[in-house]
C-alpha cells in the first residue's frame, strides 16, 4: 500500500499545560496611572513627533484629554480622557482624533488592485465578495469583452453574463468609483485583469498588503503571485498561467461568443512547480503569522531562507521553525533598514 | 462560508493526485497542532486543541446521578453509557459566519452524536478491565454522570478529529473528587465529599478512542484536510480508533460512495495513522501534566 509507505513520523504534537504556561505580568493600579499619566505629559509637549510618525494605541490606552481633540472612529470618551477602542495606529484629521484598526475589513479606494469572488449575477451586474464590510459591484459594462472588442453591451450580452463568470469564480480587478451611497464598483477592463483559474487561494489581513506600483508578481521561483489589496491572495504557476492564457486568447479570437473551456493538458501542473506554490504559499502564511508585511521581497526573504535551511514546504508551519525564521527575519530586516538609511 | 471556484477544484483535486498539497503536505500528514489541558478552573477536565486555524475547547462536568428502582434492570444489564457521558457540541459564530443564530445546529448535532457513538462503550463495566466502573459511586444506584461540552472557536477542517483529541485529552485532565456513601438509618445515602482538593479520582483513558478523517478527493483520499479540501470532497470516513487499534465507530459522509476497496484501504492508513496520534498524545500527555 502506498500511502502506508510515506513517513508517517512527522506529527508534532505541542503540549502546553497551565503549569508551564507564561505568566502575564500584571502592572499594580498605581503603575498604570503613572504610566497613564505619562502618556499625557508626551501627548502634550511631543505632539508633533507622535502625529509624524504613526503610533501604534492599544485598546483602554489613553489617546488625551477630553477637549483637546474631536472624537473619530476607534475612540471613546471616559470621565475627561480620550480613550482609543482598537488596536491601530493614530490618525489624526485636524483637531479629528481617529485610531485606524490593525485587523479590520477592506475598505475600498479608487485604483486599488483588488481580487475578488463572484457571489451573486443580478441584471447588468456582479456581486463581488471582497472582504470589504458590503459586495462591492461589477458592471457589465465595466468588463472586458472577450477578443477584446470595443462595443456597446446589447441584451444578448445580458442573458449569457454566465459565460464570462460565474457564482464564486475569483476575478482580479480594480477599484473603479466609490458611489455616493457607500457602494463600490469594480472593473476589469484591462488585458492583465480578469478571471482567475488553476491557482491557490487564500485569504490574509489586509493591512498587511502595502499599497504599491505593482501587485501582481512573477517571483523568480516561477509563480505569479497577485496581492489584492483586500488581503485577497492570489498564487499559481507561471508557466501554466503562461499557455492557459495563450489558449484563452486564441480561442477568444476564434470564437468569442462561446464559453471558454480550458483542456485538461493545460491545467496540469508538474509535481515541482506545486512544491514551489505550496513553498510561496508558506511563506506567506508565516510572514502573517508573524504579523510582516507580505510583498514580493519579504515572500523571497522567506522562501530562500527556507531553501537554506534545507526545509521542505510543509516545514514552514513548524511552529519551531516558524519561531526560527521569524527572529532571523527580524534581525535581517533591521539591517536592511540600516543599510537604506 | 467560504466558497470555492470549480477551477481550484480541479487544482486541488490534481495536487492530491500528485501527492502534494496546496500547503506542502502529502497524503497522509497531518498538520502541527497544539494541545493546552487544564485550562477551565471550574470545570473538572478540560483541554484545548488547536490544529492549524481550527480550534476546540473542551469541558468536562461532573454531576451525581441518581438511577432510578424502574430503570435500574435495564440500565445495569445494558450498562447504558450514553446516559453517563453527555456530550453536546456548539460551534461559535466566531469560526464561521455560517454558524451565525440556527445556522450550526445540523452540524453540532452531528458533531455531538458523532462523539457519543465513538465514546458509547468507554467506561462500560465488561470494558473497564477488571475493577468496577469508576463512574459508579454505589453500585447501581449511584453514578457519576460527566457532562462534556464542546466549543468550536475556528474552523479550518477536521472538526471531528480536533474534537476527539479534545474530548479524550480533557478526560484525561478530568479529576472527580473522592465521593463516600454513607448509609443512614433509614436506607437513604448521604455522600461525604473529600475537602482534600489532592485526593481525586482520575479516568483511565486507555480505551478512549480518537477518531482519523479520511477525506476522498478525486480517487485518491487525504488525511487531516483543511476546510478548501473539504470543500472538494467527494465522500469521507470518519474511523474511531483506540490506542489497542481497535476500531470503535465508522462513519461515512458526503454525497458520493466508496468501493469496498478503497474503504479497506482506509481503515488500515487509519489505524496506523491513529495509532501514531495516540501514542505521542499519550507520551506527550504523561511528560507534561500531572
Amino acid at each position: 500500500m502506498e500511502s502506508n509507505d510515506n513517513n508517517l513520523t512527522n506529527i508534532n504534537i505541542e503540549i502546553f499545560s497551565p503549569q508551564k504556561r507564561m505568566k502575564l505580568k500584571h502592572y499594580q493600579q498605581q503603575h498604570t496611572q503613572v504610566k497613564a499619566e505619562d502618556n499625557d505629559i508626551i501627548m502634550e509637549s511631543e505632539e508633533s513627533e507622535l502625529f509624524s510618525s504613526k503610533r501604534l494605541v492599544i485598546p483602554g490606552q489613553i489617546i488625551s484629554r477630553e477637549g483637546e481633540y474631536l472624537k473619530g472612529h476607534g475612540t471613546f470618551h471616559n470621565g475627561s480622557n480620550l480613550i482609543a477602542s482598537v488596536c491601530g495606529t493614530l490618525d489624526k484629521v485636524d483637531r479629528l482624533i481617529s485610531v485606524k484598526a490593525l485587523k479590520s475589513r477592506y475598505h475600498g479606494e479608487v485604483g486599488d488592485i483588488i481580487v475578488g469572488r463572484i457571489t451573486e449575477i443580478s441584471s447588468k451586474r456582479w456581486k463581488v465578495d471582497v472582504n470589504s464590510r458590503l459586495d462591492y459591484i461589477l458592471m457589465l459594462s465595466a468588463i472586458n469583452l472577450p477578443g477584446g472588442i470595443q462595443r456597446r453591451r446589447t441584451s444578448a450580452d445580458e442573458l449569457q453574463m454566465r459565460n464570462f463568470f460565474v457564482e464564486n469564480d475569483l476575478v482580479y480587478a480594480e477599484v473603479q468609483m466609490i458611489m455616493g451611497d457607500g457602494s463600490v464598483a469594480i472593473h476589469t477592463r484591462n488585458q492583465k485583469y480578469g478571471k482567475l483559474q488553476n491557482g491557490h487561494f487564500m485569504k490574509v489581513t489586509p493591512s498587511l498588503i502595502k499599497r504599491s506600483k505593482q501587485h501582481f508578481y512573477s517571483l523568480e521561483c516561477g509563480v505569479d503571485v497577485i496581492l489584492g489589496l483586500n488581503g485577497y491572495i492570489w498564487i499559481a504557476d507561471t508557466e501554466q498561467q503562461k499557455n492557459q492564457s495563450a489558449f484563452i486568447q486564441k480561442h477568444e479570437k476564434e470564437n468569442f461568443d462561446q464559453a471558454c473551456i480550458i483542456p485538461d493538458d493545460i491545467k496540469q501542473i508538474s509535481k515541482d512547480s506545486r512544491d514551489r506554490i505550496s513553498r510561496v504559499k508558506n511563506s506567506i502564511a508565516l510572514l502573517e503569522k508573524g504579523f510582516l508585511l507580505i510583498h514580493s521581497k519579504s515572500i523571497m526573504q522567506v522562501y530562500h531562507l527556507s531553501n537554506k535551511m534545507k526545509l521542505g514546504a510543509k516545514d514552514l508551519l513548524h511552529p519551531q521553525y516558524i519561531k526560527q525564521i521569524l527572529t532571523l527575519l527580524s534581525t535581517e530586516y533591521n539591517d536592511d533598514i540600516k543599510d537604506e538609511e | 462560508m467560504q466558497k470555492i471556484s470549480p477551477s481550484e477544484v480541479t487544482f486541488i483535486q490534481q495536487g492530491v493526485e500528485n501527492n502534494i498539497r496546496s500547503d506542502g503536505r502529502n497524503r497522509v500528514d497531518y498538520r502541527n497542532f497544539s494541545l493546552e489541558t487544564g485550562e477551565i478552573i471550574h470545570a473538572n477536565g478540560s483541554a484545548r486543541v488547536k490544529l492549524s486555524d481550527t480550534e476546540v475547547l473542551v469541558g468536562v462536568k461532573a454531576e451525581i446521578t441518581h438511577i432510578q428502582p424502574k430503570e435500574l434492570t435495564n440500565t445495569l444489564q445494558t450498562f447504558d453509557t450514553s446516559k453517563r457521558l453527555v456530550f453536546s457540541v456548539n460551534c461559535c459564530p466566531s469560526a464561521s459566519p455560517e454558524f451565525e443564530g440556527k445556522g450550526s445546529e445540523f452540524l453540532n448535532i452531528e458533531l455531538g452524536k458523532q462523539l457519543e457513538r465513538l465514546y458509547k462503550f468507554i467506561f462500560n463495566k465488561s470494558n473497564y478491565h477488571g475493577n468496577d466502573n469508576c463512574l459508579s459511586i454505589v453500585s447501581g444506584k449511584y453514578y457519576w454522570t460527566l457532562y462534556i461540552d464542546a466549543i468550536v472557536l475556528d474552523s479550518d477542517g477536521n472538526l471531528f478529529d480536533a474534537l476527539s483529541i479534545a474530548t479524550r485529552a480533557a478526560l484525561y485532565n478530568t479529576r472527580l473528587p473522592r465521593v463516600k456513601a454513607i448509609q443512614g438509618e433509614y436506607e437513604e445515602i448521604t455522600f461525604e465529599v473529600s475537602d482534600d482538593p489532592e485526593d481525586t479520582l482520575s479516568l483511565s483513558i486507555e480505551n478512549a478512542p480518537i477518531c482519523v478523517t479520511l477525506t476522498k478527493i478525486g480517487t485518491q483520499f487525504v488525511i487531516d484536510s483543511t476546510l478548501q479540501e473539504e470543500l472538494c470532497m467527494d465522500a469521507r470516513l470518519t474511523v474511531g480508533i483506540n490506542s489497542h487499534s481497535n476500531i470503535c465507530s465508522i462513519q461515512k459522509g458526503g454525497i458520493q460512495g466508496l468501493d469496498p476497496a478503497t474503504i479497506n484501504q482506509m481503515i488500515n492508513t487509519s489505524k496506523v495513522i491513529g495509532t501514531k496520534i495516540l501514542n505521542i498524545m499519550d507520551k506527550t500527555l504523561k511528560e507534561n501534566c500531572i
